[in-house]
């Protein structure tokens, strides 16, 4: 079962690029996923994803999200995500899954 | 930089994010922060309908008026900008309702039944003939905050206190017990605001939004529609940037709850035909910090470092669309003492300035459409702002925030460049 990954900033804009760029990374590897980016607020509307990855611009809601959320929810490192790294942000969620 | 200890500012970065995350996820801050943006739809409908009906062209405004097609806008004008108010009721209720765990529905509905009890009615010998607009639009913002706050607060608490409810047997089905349940709690609303409601007969005011708009939204108004309020507003979100906060959804609430109605008092000036009476608005604060992203793309691809050139192409489209992330984490902006300067003063001068522009009557003030920053193209964002002369006024600001910037985007440059020449001879 393909896992859902799950996308979150301020208003879903800049975490949409980042996810057109991790769906590069799946499709070069070959990897089936679904990932998709929302606006923090639009969360709680979500059930059955496997991960949450935050925006470094709003980390600093992961705790409060702990509270609703059982899943892996992490802040994309920054450098990543200025610089859109896909690859690596797909990479590094994965790891985080098959743990 | 050793002059600050990088252990210390990530100390202090920790604590603002902890700080600004308590504030945001408040309750009530983000019942209002959320609440009002979901009624933005109503007032983009409301804002076209004006600017569809204000359009000044001789022929077009004959053909509206001939077809009853001008009549038709004017309805739509009606049931959104002048009932603004009764949108906002339901909007913020629904969003308080949520965070707060009780039934959606009901607090609604009592949320609008504690407004209308508030509200004076048009009344003649005794019978109620209509609602007066006045306090239902823009004029009736702040007081239909607090109460859709307030009466939602005291739904939930007599909701979820057992001896108020009453309690039907499991046989009944859920919709009719549901029913039962707000019974009390909403009669217990429905009495507390009509008693606030005869109390304020008693002030000089005669009624909750005389007096708020006396005491409260005047000299809101005065201290919010000046420049310093807004310029303070836009160098704290660039000051929570620094610390990798996204700063306009931070001060969002503000925003919304100051602001925001000074756009609609202007669009209802703007439809009328009248003067508009804000240069300060919503609108105005995140729009004119001018097309910053856009400066950073085009220094950061002139660049001699790998990192910062590969950065401003990445950055290039996203910043034509007002989207400035890449930049400030791939720079990064965040917590560089080399960009603390152009960082926080950047927008804040390119408010100022285009707030004197607008002052001397260069650039007509906001016409109260809300115009979205982040997703609107750069050119067209400026259009709608305010047509052909608003298109110059964003160039200026791209002039200005360039100047601003460059000298310290060379220093980074420099210092990258560097940085990576070294790296390059290692390896060799």
């Amino acid at each position: 079962m393909a896992y859902k990954i799950m996308l979150a900033c301020a208003g879903g804009f800049s975490t949409s690029m980042l996810v057109t760029q991790m769906n590069k990374a799946a499709e070069k590897k070959g990897i089936e996923v679904e990932i998709d980016a929302v606006s923090e607020s639009a969360l709680d509307n979500y059930e059955d994803l496997d991960i949450i990855l935050l925006g470094p611009q709003v980390g600093h809601i992961k705790d409060e999200l702990k509270k609703s959320f059982s899943i892996p929810i992490t802040v994309i490192s920054q450098m990543d995500y200025g610089m859109m790294n896909g690859e690596k942000v797909l990479n590094e969620a994965l790891e985080l899954l098959e743990k | 930089m050793s002059v600050l200890n990088k252990d210390k500012l990530r100390n202090f970065q920790n604590k603002v994010q902890k700080w600004m995350g308590k504030f945001q996820r408040n309750k009530y801050v983000s019942a209002v922060a959320g609440g009002m943006m979901s009624i933005l739809p109503i007032l983009m409908v409301g804002s076209f309908a004006d600017v569809l009906f204000s359009l000044n062209i001789e022929a077009y405004q004959n053909f509206l008026t001939q077809t009853g097609i001008g009549d038709v806008f004017n309805i739509i004008s009606t049931v959104t900008m002048d009932l603004l108010s009764v949108y906002v009721v339901l909007a913020l209720s629904n969003s308080l309702a949520s965070e707060l765990k009780v039934d959606r529905f009901m607090a609604m509905i009592s949320s609008v039944m504690a407004f209308f009890l508030v509200t004076p009615l048009i009344i003649e010998d005794g019978s109620f003939i209509g609602l007066d607009l006045t306090y239902t639009g823009s004029g009736g913002m702040i007081v239909a905050m607090l109460v859709s706050l307030t009466a939602t607060r005291l739904f939930s608490i007599f909701y979820n206190n057992k001896h108020l409810t009453i309690k039907l047997p499991d046989s009944v089905p859920e919709f009719v017990s549901r029913t039962f349940i707000s019974m009390l709690p909403i009669f217990l609303v429905a009495g507390i605001y009509a008693v606030v409601n005869l109390l304020f007969t008693f002030t000089p005011y005669d009624n909750i939004h005389d007096t708020i708009i006396e005491l409260i939204q005047i000299p809101l108004q005065g201290l919010g529609s000046s420049l310093p309020a807004a310029l303070i507003l836009v160098f704290f979100a660039e000051f929570l940037w620094f610390f990798g906060i996204h700063g306009t959804m931070a001060t969002n609430a503000i925003l919304f709850s100051i602001f925001y109605p000074f756009d609609v008092a202007n669009l209802q000036a703007f439809s009328a035909g009248t003067a508009l009476p804000y240069i300060v608005t919503m609108t105005f604060i995140t729009n004119q910090k001018g097309p910053r992203a856009l400066a950073y793309a085009i220094l950061c691809i002139r660049c001699k470092s790998e990192q910062l050139k590969t950065l401003g192409k990445v950055g290039f489209i996203p910043a034509f669309f007002g989207i400035s992330e890449p930049f400030k984490f791939g720079m990064p902006m965040v917590l560089n003492p080399i960009v603390f300067i152009p960082l926080t003063m950047g927008g804040t001068i390119s408010v100022a300035v285009t707030y004197f522009a607008t002052y001397i009557g260069l650039i007509a003030p906001p016409n109260g459409i809300p115009v979205q920053t982040a997703g609107t193209p750069e050119i067209f964002r400026a259009f709608l702002l305010g047509g052909w002369r608003m298109i110059i006024m964003h160039i200026i600001q791209l002039i200005i925030l360039l100047a601003v910037w460059y000298p310290f985007i060379k220093m980074m440059d420099k210092q990258k460049y560097s940085e990576e020449l070294e790296i390059a001879n290692q390896n060799s």
